[in-house]
């Protein structure tokens, strides 16, 4: 029975960590190639910055990021750049693993605004599943009181043992990695949740926590249910906070963060090392020695699982991600990404495939199990109609697609899969009904683009005019400067601060719902900032132009 | 999509397998086995040949529907609610009824109340007790005959069941249920006066307890089982017994006590193999609780100032009809909902 410091719902299903809990946490050896996918956050892909040919090392940007919702791609081999598609960039190694490394800061002295930018110039993302860019989210501060850093170490589904392993090895730099994050977005409080089911790595943090400063450092151990490492179940578990709905951690003062996250973070400030590696876990009893290792982005998953003894003969298929949120591969020749947080070679015996689907006999246990104390047989019967109306009502954006549901259904339903076609076709929706608007919003870029183009010709010409006569231009009437003046630094703070709630907007939206196509509010937020930057020119032109303009009385006092 | 299924990879580290729906079924069947043996052991073979046919009936038009459907038959078929519908109106028609009074039953169960609407999953009203309700208001003779206790073969067993038993003889069989017997007692005498009469065969009392008894166990296994859970009936029974007291304190000398409520008719039968159907019961937790104490509150109503003895079927039924609205005003508030104003 749930109590008041609790979520309702939860199951618990089995944890099956042991296999890779074992073995210590290893380095994969260094790929031959990688495969590096421009889309591997949340958000725009990134665009190319190399060339076929180019020569890079470890950490060169290879890609940079598009729009505000992105980030930057570094090169995890150092090689020649093979080949660049549309979707992916390829290089082969030199195997010489040279490094280019960004230059170390001391993240106590170092400026907020330096070390954001290091987080983005290192290309940092949520490395729990979400790929949410962390310099986004260390921003909530301009908008929010953050009081809460939670580190979320609860790590509830079965088989990923990632953050209990970086834990195990890196206490002391994830906690670091805190106090960093907390000092970037304000927070006075640090909590972990660790489920109970990590003995090892809470032992670990018991050690490194009195060493930790400046902030304390508050470690909570919760029972192991899944799936406690939902962020607002957490929050709940942690802090007895609600997240509203559609709303975010920081509207109730917390950001979340998971371990990995944070080592990178330090990594990338404390060592100048962008993300090029992340720790995987590799297991499933198709798999002869499971185990966590440090990998490449860009690996092939085939080779990495064949480093550790695939069994193809009694492999039924590879799963990435957990059991219960994750989705099989439908081919091995894919590479690691940031988001890959665990690979299951599993067997036709360990994941059995679902029986065949039979019908709901509305036993409710969906309901019981589910942690948002939604109604999932319900929101059933309204998918399968399509009656997408009565699954809004129902609040289907609600879902946090744990699969509790699925996980407990007697007749094998696949619940949320119905649930994740809804909301898609939902977000489709939306966008159909304000695809005018969003025609609108294109058109008012480009006018924003031509107009900021036209300002900069402006400003060149001037600029040569005012070089070849070495006088302020005649044609400018006397007194129209100073009025002109006013009404542009008006318009230029305007500028400004519809760009800054662009920036606030998109922010928000990527984070309730990561899945949703962000493209309209770039766009705006493209336009906002033509806008401001046509602004900006103006108005520093007629500075210029009063500056050219005032001397000249002056002058003529002195002559007299 | 979840990939790990309780009912296939197990749950919690015990690895227990959680039921897929067919054993759900099947559970319920085998919890059905203690009631049907201590009802066969005192009304003889009947019960027996009661669930035998109606299973057999209502397999064969399950089967026959879904091919006129143009349905996978064995899939369907191998889910065992058509089995477990004829097991269930089987044993709530009187031992040994005629053929053809099952064959009626279960097409009213099987074809019209669940096919019709769908198959399994989608029907709103209870199958078995649509069949039985549409029995007992069409042929009250044979549905009121409900022999005394006997021996294993009753002398007329075979001519009753094929339907050639003339029509005198039936009333040599008659016999009552105690419920009937109580309901239909004439005003002036007491309800004292009444059981100091004696006016059952001896031992049908007790029988009566003895089989109410084997209900609740069958009950108690599913509950363990979780393949019911503890909401409907707690609150079907509860919502009787308080009204049952209510009705006794009024009138002790004319109602019957809680306890013949109690145990009698097909008060523990329907609290846990009736009335604990998920299909056609509320989904909510708040939903069942309603949904049982109506179903309870509807029972001793119609008990006390209705026409009929029973009523286990007429109540769950009426209850079924305000399912949906139950589902539409039960709907818990999701974490992060405000609790006061807006939509619930």
């Amino acid at each position: 029975m749930p109590t008041a410091f609790d979520f309702p719902g939860g199951i618990y299903p089995p944890e099956r960590k042991r296999r890779s809990q074992q073995s210590a946490l290893l380095e994969a050896p260094l790929p031959r190639q990688v495969i590096l996918p421009l889309h591997q956050h949340s958000g725009q892909p990134s665009t190319p910055c190399v060339n076929e040919g180019d020569v890079v090392k470890v950490g060169s940007i290879i890609a940079r990021q598009e729009g505000m919702i992105s980030s930057h791609l570094h090169a995890s081999i150092s090689g020649v750049v093979a080949k660049i598609s549309a979707t992916q960039i390829t290089i082969d190694s030199d195997g010489r693993d040279d490094w280019q490394r960004l230059p170390a800061m001391n993240w106590q002295l170092s400026e907020p605004p330096a070390l954001l930018e290091r987080l983005n110039d290192s290309g940092i993302v949520g490395l729990g599943g979400a790929g949410f860019p962390t310099h986004i989210k260390a921003r909530v501060m301009e908008q929010h009181s953050i009081h809460t850093l939670v580190i979320n170490a609860a790590e509830c589904e079965p088989y990923i043992t990632a953050d209990d392993l970086t834990l195990r090895h890196y206490a002391g730099d994830v906690l670091e990695g805190a106090q960093l994050i907390a000092k970037l977005c304000g927070a006075r409080h640090i909590v972990i949740g660790i489920e109970d089911n990590k003995p090892e790595a809470i032992e670990a943090l018991r050690e490194a926590l009195p060493l930790s400063q400046p902030l304390i450092v508050q470690l909570n151990v919760i029972p192991t249910r899944y799936p406690s490492g939902g962020e607002r179940q957490l929050i709940r578990k942690l802090l007895n906070l609600n997240v509203p709905s559609g709303g975010l951690p920081a509207d109730v003062g917390v950001v979340c963060h998971n371990p990995g996250t944070l080592l990178a973070c330090l990594q990338a400030v404390r060592d100048g090392q962008p993300l090029i590696s992340r720790v995987v876990t590799l297991t499933g009893d198709a798999i002869t020695c499971p185990g966590n290792r440090w990998v490449r982005l860009g690996t092939s998953i085939q080779e990495l699982l064949e480093q550790v003894g695939l069994n193809r003969a009694q492999l039924s298929h590879v799963i990435q991600g957990g059991p219960m949120m994750g989705s099989p591969l439908l081919t091995l020749a894919t590479p690691v990404t940031k988001l890959t947080n665990c690979l299951i070679a599993a067997t036709f015996d360990e994941l059995p495939q679902a029986p065949a689907e039979l019908p709901c006999i509305r036993c409710g246990e969906c309901e019981s199990v589910c942690p948002v104390a939604l109604l999932p047989q319900q929101l059933h019967w309204y998918a399968r109609a399509k009656d997408d109306a009565r699954m809004e009502r129902y609040h289907l954006f609600d879902c946090i697609e744990c699969g509790a549901c699925s996980y407990v259904c007697p007749s094998h339903i696949p619940l949320v899969d119905d649930y994740r076609d809804a909301k898609n076709r939902l977000r489709h929706q939306r966008i159909e009904t304000l695809k005018a608007e969003h025609a609108k919003h294109r058109f008012e870029f480009r006018q924003a683009r031509i107009a900021r183009e036209e300002a900069e010709k402006q400003a060149r010409r001037e600029a040569r005019q005012s070089q070849n006569r070495r006088t302020p231009p005649a044609t400018a009437p006397a007194n129209s400067g100073e009025v002109d003046l006013r009404g542009l630094r008006i318009a230029h703070a305007a500028a400004k601060a519809s760009v800054k709630k662009a920036e606030k907007t998109l922010a928000r939206v990527a984070q309730e719902d990561p899945k949703q196509s962000l493209e309209d509010l770039e766009i705006q937020l493209a336009t906002a900032q033509e806008n401001f930057r046509a602004a900006d020119l103006q108005l520093a032109q007629a500075r210029k132009q009063q500056a050219a303009e005032a001397p000249a009385p002056a002058q003529n006092k002195e002559s007299l | 999509m979840s990939m790990m299924q309780a009912s296939q990879t197990g749950s919690g580290n015990t690895a227990a397998k959680r039921p897929s729906t067919a054993n759900i079924m099947r559970w319920v069947i085998i919890a059905t086995l203690p009631g049907i043996v201590t009802m066969s052991y005192f009304f003889g073979l009947g019960v027996l040949s009661n669930m035998l046919l109606a299973a057999a009936f209502g397999m064969a038009f399950e089967a026959a529907i879904l091919r006129l459907r143009k349905r996978p038959i064995c899939v369907t078929l191998n889910d065992s609610s058509a089995l477990l519908t004829g097991i269930l109106l089987g044993v709530s028609l009187p031992p040994a009824s005629p053929w053809w009074l099952i064959g009626v039953g279960m097409v009213a169960a099987i074809i019209v109340a669940k096919q019709l609407y769908g198959g399994l999953g989608h029907n709103p009203f209870n199958p078995a007790m649509v069949g039985y309700a549409l029995l007992l208001v069409s042929f009250p003779t044979y549905m009121t005959l409900w022999a005394p206790p006997q021996g294993a073969v009753p002398s007329d067993l075979w001519a009753q069941i094929s339907g050639s038993l003339p029509t005198a003889q039936l009333d040599s069989l008659s016999g009552a249920t105690p419920l009937d017997a109580f309901k239909h007692k004439s005003e002036a005498m007491l309800a004292s006066e009444f059981w100091a009469a004696q006016p059952l065969p001896s031992g049908t009392l007790a029988a009566w307890r003895l089989i109410a008894i084997a209900w609740l166990a069958g009950g108690l296994l599913l509950l363990v089982k979780r393949i019911i859970s503890w909401h409907i009936p707690v609150a079907m029974l509860s919502s009787m017994m308080l009204l049952a007291t209510l009705f006794y304190l009024n009138n002790p000398s004319h109602a019957g006590s809680p306890l013949l409520h109690l145990v009698t008719g097909a008060t523990l039968f329907g609290a846990f193999f009736i009335a604990t159907d998920p299909v056609s019961a509320a989904t909510s937790r708040r939903g069942k609780l309603i949904y049982g104490a109506g179903i309870g509150a509807l029972i001793m109503i119609i008990r006390s100032v209705g026409g009929y003895p029973d009523a286990v079927a007429f109540a769950v039924l009426l209850m079924n009809l305000c399912v949906p609205l139950l589902d539409l005003y039960s709907v818990p508030r999701p974490t992060g909902h405000a609790a006061r104003g807006g939509r619930r």
